[in-house]
């Protein structure tokens, strides 16, 4: 599988497999081997026909979050892990409060403008 | 076999701690992608910017220095391609990417929130257990951009998604909130959520890998790679015989 990017190079490009696999090896702790420390899933992925169609590549990224999510919702319920955020529970959140405001009035502002052009 | 019975939601065990670091010289998207990141990772530390003069093992004895284990390097070239190293140290391995398509967390179309400090559930393309080179990157991705279980700044619930998946040979970034079905909408708060997309978003195109921290033998490289170089150049050249294939 040493492709060649562009016609006339003829490099040799590395792929050291055994090396990868030691680095693995010594990469994957102890510490991290139940799952609870990794929260980690694998979903499979809906073909994409054009990468630069942004709404179906992003469709495609979502359902693939969305698999996830389900999938890992699934060993959090198992291990008893609280991931369900109470709606009164109140702390820091990534975005302010005045950065979600604005990204509110935005959007109403937007869905304003499709209805007036309707 | 995992031990199912016995699981420890409190102590922090996994002690992955993240340098992140930036080049100087580096422009404003790509140091605002840096801060959202460092939002998104409570177990990063910070660290100020590299001078580009200063040879990259630096970098290794800074990490050591600040009780990290882990590093992300944000280089910029040119004023305009920006590069990102991931690296274990201080034994190795470490990769290098070219960053593409940038979108922080600061644009307006991307209605998503989550709890700072909160854990993310980490989502991995299923062609990253496939190839050796994807399998290595899979790992320091998990180590470095998930949140060690008990980590002191980390928060409970787990309400975002991070998402890496493969497409046209490039590694996509996507972070989501996790929107739990709202029972005062009359919803069932049993039922399946809804995602919202925080950010920020950016794609990696793996480059090499190395076995040492910054530096030591190539394990791998990309033969599909072209530099932001080659690919204005081509991009000229292109542009120039459109004329003279015309004029013929």
């Amino acid at each position: 599988d040493e492709n060649v990017a562009n016609g006339e190079s003829k490099k040799v490009y590395k792929y050291d497999r055994a090396g990868l696999k030691e680095k693995l090896d010594e990469l994957c702790t102890a510490t991290e081997k139940h799952w609870v420390e990794r929260l980690e899933v694998t979903v499979e992925k809906e073909e994409i026909e054009d990468i630069h169609d942004d709404f179906a590549r992003e469709t495609s990224f979502y359902n693939q979050a969305l698999a996830g999510a389900l999938q890992g919702q699934k060993h959090l319920e198992k291990y008893g892990v609280p991931h369900r955020r109470p709606a009164d529970y109140y702390a820091e959140m990534v975005k302010t409060d005045a950065h979600m405001h604005k990204v509110r009035a935005n959007l109403a502002a937007e869905k304003e403008r499709v209805e007036r052009s309707e | 076999v995992e031990e199912e019975k016995s699981v420890d939601l409190i102590r922090w065990v996994n002690k992955q701690r993240v340098l992140v670091l930036a080049s100087r010289g580096i422009t404003h998207r790509p140091r605002h992608l840096v801060q959202d990141l460092r939002i998104l990772m409570p177990h990063s530390k910070k660290e100020s910017k590299m001078d580009k003069k200063d040879r990259l093992e630096t970098i290794n004895e800074i990490t050591e220095l600040r009780h990290c284990n882990k590093s992300l390097y944000f280089e910029m070239r040119r004023h305009s391609d920006l590069y990102m190293w991931i690296s274990a140290t201080p034994a190795g391995p470490s990769a290098k990417f070219l960053v593409e398509n940038i979108h922080t967390m600061d644009e307006m179309k991307l209605t998503g929130n989550c709890l700072k400090g909160s854990r993310p559930l980490l989502v991995f393309d299923k062609v990253f257990d496939d190839e050796d080179h994807l399998k290595v990157l899979k790992a320091m991705f998990r180590q470095t951009f998930g949140t060690p279980k008990g980590h002191p700044k980390s928060k409970a619930f787990i309400d975002h998604i991070m998402l890496f998946t493969v497409a046209d040979r490039r590694i996509w970034f996507r972070n989501y909130q996790i929107v739990q079905p709202d029972p005062t909408l009359g919803m069932d708060p049993n039922g399946e959520p809804t995602l919202a997309e925080i950010g920020p978003r950016f794609v990696l195109n793996p480059f090499r890998i190395f076995s040492g921290s910054f530096y030591g033998a190539t394990l791998w490289e990309n033969p599909h790679y072209i530099s932001p170089t080659a690919m204005r150049r081509n991009l000229r050249q292109k542009r120039s015989t459109k004329y003279s294939t015309k004029v013929k």
